[in-house]
């Protein structure tokens, strides 16, 4: 009975930690979607309402549930964009890579910097860079998704026979 | 009394804050009382301007003046663009920022020039920060000359720049609203009134109607049709299209107070330099 009950927690803890995995291949297909939707409110507030960084990175994040947003513009009381944009980053738990982190990092160097002109440039082509690295984690989810599941499953079926 | 608006701490709050750290520390070596200008230029001193001297700022124990770096530039920028030079560009074209509190940030630089106009500024050199200051009280001698028989006369204030026109226009704004006037404000770069949030810092009687950051003329005809003003009051006027606006306005019956940059003028000067006289506007 109690070999059983072992197996079956076995079982259960890989297949759990494969559906993890899974799932944070899907998350962050999702997040990245989230964070440009986002850049194309922002890239609004910036074009018609002419609202300060701060607000408009509130406004936005309010809008759309993003607290990454909503960090970076409280960070703003006392920092500027781009190590309020780090700061945020490194306490978020948004689920990104590094690469992608790297990527909006990167963009905050500008954010704020910029006339009106450039500065919508800037963010179409962060939003360029960031369809482009979704498109890639939505093919990795495809590709590896399903596996990691099934993996997890099955690594636990192998754990438990072999220990067992 | 000539304060800082004082008894507005969000004002001064406003303007220190749109002062780079580094140099905010310094200030205090300044007579901040009597202050009338921060200036900061690349490379330069920090200087500060007062009425009657301008002089460098530094602390007792350095026996030179502060320097200010390309980084104070730079952060200086920041903070008074609050991290958007984006939502500021057509106030940087014209070479100002208005903070909260009516300061204003003057910016000067490279000019990039498409067709004859300023498109943008790079390279920026040099902050000039404008402490806006009330003084209460200082049009009560003349407002027997402005306010007479039960009208309000047309009046030009002619000044060089630094002389208290805009503290002057407020004060007589405040003066005839007390005494139950309707009174339109053209504040085209939010000066005179400096209204943020829907409410001013400056002492302005019973209430003032103020139009913000619209252009004088277009400004003076707003509100006109919109506020039916007893008298409307702007700064600075210089333009043809200026001098037209309050054209109409005469023919409509409503009184101009406004002010232009002058020194020593005669009257026959003054008809030839200001086109006033020609629409039988002053009295």
């Amino acid at each position: 009975m109690i070999k059983f009950f072992g197996a079956v927690l076995i079982i259960l803890s890989f297949g759990i930690w494969g559906v993890s995995k899974s799932e944070k291949l899907k998350k962050r297909c999702d997040s990245l979607l989230l964070i440009i939707s986002s850049l194309n409110l922002l890239e609004n507030e910036i074009a018609f309402s002419e609202k300060d960084i701060a607000s408009a990175l509130l406004s936005v994040g309010n809008m759309e549930n993003l607290p990454l947003f909503v960090t970076v513009s409280e960070n703003l009381k006392n920092s500027s964009v781009s190590e309020a944009f780090s700061l945020a980053l490194k306490n978020s738990d948004i689920c990104l890579s590094k690469s992608d982190r790297e990527l909006i990092f990167e963009f905050s160097k500008s954010l704020g910097s910029l006339g009106k002109e450039l500065q919508i440039g800037s963010i179409h082509h962060t939003k360029e860079l960031l369809t482009s690295a979704r498109v890639s984690a939505c093919e990795e989810y495809g590709k590896y998704g399903r596996l990691y599941r099934s993996m997890g499953i099955l690594l636990g079926f192998l754990v438990a026979i072999i220990l067992i | 009394m000539f304060t800082l608006a004082k008894e507005d701490t969000d004002s001064l709050k406003a303007l220190l804050s749109a002062i780079p750290e580094r140099i905010r520390g310094y200030i205090d070596y300044a007579d901040t009382d009597r202050l009338l200008e921060l200036r900061l230029r690349l490379g330069g001193r920090l200087c500060a301007v007062y009425q009657d001297r301008t002089s460098f700022i530094s602390p007792p124990e350095k026996d030179r003046a502060i320097i200010v770096t390309e980084r104070d530039i730079k952060r200086a920028l920041e903070l008074v663009t609050n991290f958007s030079m984006y939502a500021y560009e057509n106030e940087i074209r014209k070479g100002f920022v208005t903070l909260s509190g009516g300061h204003r940030v003057g910016i000067c630089g490279e000019a990039a020039v498409s067709g004859g106009k300023i498109t943008h500024l790079k390279n920026i050199q040099a902050l000039n920060y404008r402490f806006a200051r009330e003084f209460v009280g200082c049009s009560d001698s003349i407002m027997g000359r402005i306010f007479k028989d039960g009208e309000i006369k047309n009046t030009v204030i002619v000044s060089p720049p630094m002389c208290g026109k805009t503290t002057l226009l407020r004060d007589i704004a405040r003066n005839l609203s007390l005494l139950g006037k309707r009174v339109s404000i053209i504040d085209e770069r939010g000066e005179i009134a400096a209204v943020s949030g829907g409410s001013s810092p400056f002492d302005l009687g019973y209430g003032c109607d103020v139009l913000s950051g619209a252009s004088k003329s277009d400004g003076m005809l707003f509100m006109l049709r919109s506020m039916s003003p007893d008298v409307i009051i702007t700064d600075e006027i210089g333009t043809a299209d200026d001098f037209s606006a309050i054209s109409e306005i005469k023919k409509r019956g409503v009184s101009v107070i406004t002010s232009i940059h002058g020194r020593n003028l005669t009257l026959s000067e003054f008809d030839v330099n200001v086109n006033l006289k020609g629409i039988g506007v002053y009295d």
